[in-house]
């Protein structure tokens, strides 16, 4: 019995996290353009993010626990979760980012004479990779807390669900739950620790 | 008609116009003169004259409503590849190295990356930082900021050197150093050399010839010869006097400014005065 469950909660958690990690990528491939775009032009940004602001502002587990009555409790409805969740952070920091490059950096763009490639990548993208990062990182955390709490109301599949479920059955079943806690946290921690501050770090050296 | 062989940057009646509507500002109004090759010319005037303005279209980053701007003959319309600029907020790039930023203008132009460096760091000897290749700006004075600014302006071997406000945030002493190895970079590569700046003394200590412009809308007020033997003591009678006539001039220009200004508001006062007598 015991063998058998501990390597199911652990697969839980390991479904959350992937849900989770795809929902944050696929929400960069869209926002990156899209905000970078809109740092980029006034006009732009004036027609899209009010928009933006106001999606943002609707309830979101409202609207997600929504979401899982249209697409269902797996997988898909997840990433949609995380990616949906993902989203606002990465937007308005990098956003932000784009808005804050100093204009003298475009003038020594254009005064040196670089193209519009070496512009976005050796002005634009550098400038902004501090933002992009706590974007990412706010992102993360957001979208992991938003999943889980989706997970235990509507009872999507992963490690939310588990949590929940486990809380309703013997003592024996809810230090699995207690468990799965402690190594969501964890993970957090490791995440945090090995992936975000070693990027903060490279930062840090010319910041 | 005889073509100058010298002739290097040439303003021909160039006007700048700033529309936001409502408003319109006139920033240049009918600019005229030359630049020979190898001169150094310094560019005064009252602030917020559009002295940077002139500048920067020089550089191809902005484009005069009217008038004609041509290097060398040829009409500029573009940031040109020999045309080089130092900037007053440095404008480094935080995340390069020293190195790399000196190296920019080379990297761009796709030179390669053992050339590049060499150059850079050639001229990083010149400016004194010889040591200091790796560390990034956040590491470096001001001053050491604008050596690399320098550095970087002069990689790509430009035959006009642009320096906005290059020195005005520096401290003094530091400024007077630096001034004094760019007289002497002057000297050497014997490049053109455009100032602008508010500091009268820095621009007799430097200048072939000072332009001074009136207050906005800019005019060409005066066009000041510097004769005086180089190194200059600002000390000395000559620099004294030249520093007492060119200022005067300014003065003059302020005051008509203001006194312009003045005589607008009165006009504005009469207006509204009967409008409500009426």
């Amino acid at each position: 019995m015991q063998l058998g469950v501990t390597p199911f909660f652990l697969a839980r958690v390991s479904q959350s996290f992937v849900n989770v990690a795809v929902g944050v990528s696929l929400a960069l491939v869209v926002v990156m353009p899209l905000a970078l775009l809109v740092g980029l032009r006034n006009q732009l940004d004036e027609a899209i993010t009010p928009i933006i602001m106001l999606v943002g502002a609707l309830p979101d587990l409202a609207i997600l626990t929504l979401l899982v009555t249209v697409i269902g409790r797996g997988n898909v409805a997840a990433v949609a979760i995380s990616a949906f969740s993902a989203f606002f952070p990465i937007y308005f920091t990098i956003r932000q980012g784009v808005k804050e490059i100093p204009i003298d950096y475009f003038h020594v763009a254009s005064v040196f004479k670089a193209g519009r490639l070496d512009t976005f990548s050796k002005i634009i993208l550098p400038s902004i990779f501090p933002n992009f990062l706590t974007g990412l990182r706010l992102s993360f955390e957001f979208s992991w807390n938003v999943l889980l709490a989706v997970e235990i109301i509507a009872s999507v599949a992963g490690v939310g669900s588990f949590i929940s479920n486990s809380f309703q059955g013997s003592a024996h079943s809810m230090t699995y739950g207690l468990a799965a806690i402690m190594t969501v946290g964890l993970l957090t921690i490791l995440m945090d620790r090995a992936f975000f501050e070693r990027l903060e770090q490279r930062i840090k050296r010319w910041r | 008609m005889a073509v100058d062989n010298r002739l290097h940057v040439e303003f021909a009646n160039v006007t700048k116009v700033y529309s936001e509507p409502p408003q319109t500002v006139t920033a240049l109004n009918d600019i005229s003169f030359k630049i020979n090759e190898g001169e150094f010319v310094c560019i005064v005037g009252p602030s917020g004259c559009g002295k940077s303005t002139l500048l920067r279209m020089i550089a191809g980053l902005d484009r005069p409503s009217s008038g004609e701007i041509r290097f060398k003959g040829d009409l500029l319309t573009a940031p040109h590849p020999k045309i080089s600029m130092v900037f007053q907020t440095f404008a480094l790039l935080p995340w390069r190295t020293v190195l790399e930023n000196v190296a920019f203008g080379l990297e761009v132009q796709k030179v390669p990356k053992r050339e590049r460096e060499n150059t850079a760091r050639e001229l990083l000897g010149i400016v004194g930082l010889k040591d200091s290749e790796n560390l990034f700006p956040k590491q470096l004075s001001g001053g050491m900021k604008q050596r690399v600014g320098i550095a970087r302006a002069l990689a790509i071997d430009p035959e006009v050197v642009l320096m906005d406000e290059a020195f005005s945030a520096i401290d003094e002493f530091t400024a007077e150093a630096l001034r004094e190895e760019v007289a002497e970079i002057h000297a050497e590569t014997q490049k053109t050399f455009l100032l602008v700046t508010h500091n009268l003394p820095e621009a007799i200590e430097l200048a072939d010839r000072i332009l001074v412009l009136s207050a906005r809308p800019a005019r060409v007020k005066s066009i000041v010869p510097i004769e005086l033997l180089r190194p200059r003591s600002p000390t000395s009678s000559d620099f004294v006097s030249i520093h007492k006539d060119i200022f005067s001039l300014l003065q003059a220009e302020l005051e008509a400014s203001i006194m312009r200004r003045r005589l607008g508001e009165i006009r504005e006062f009469q207006k509204l005065r009967d409008m409500e007598g009426r």
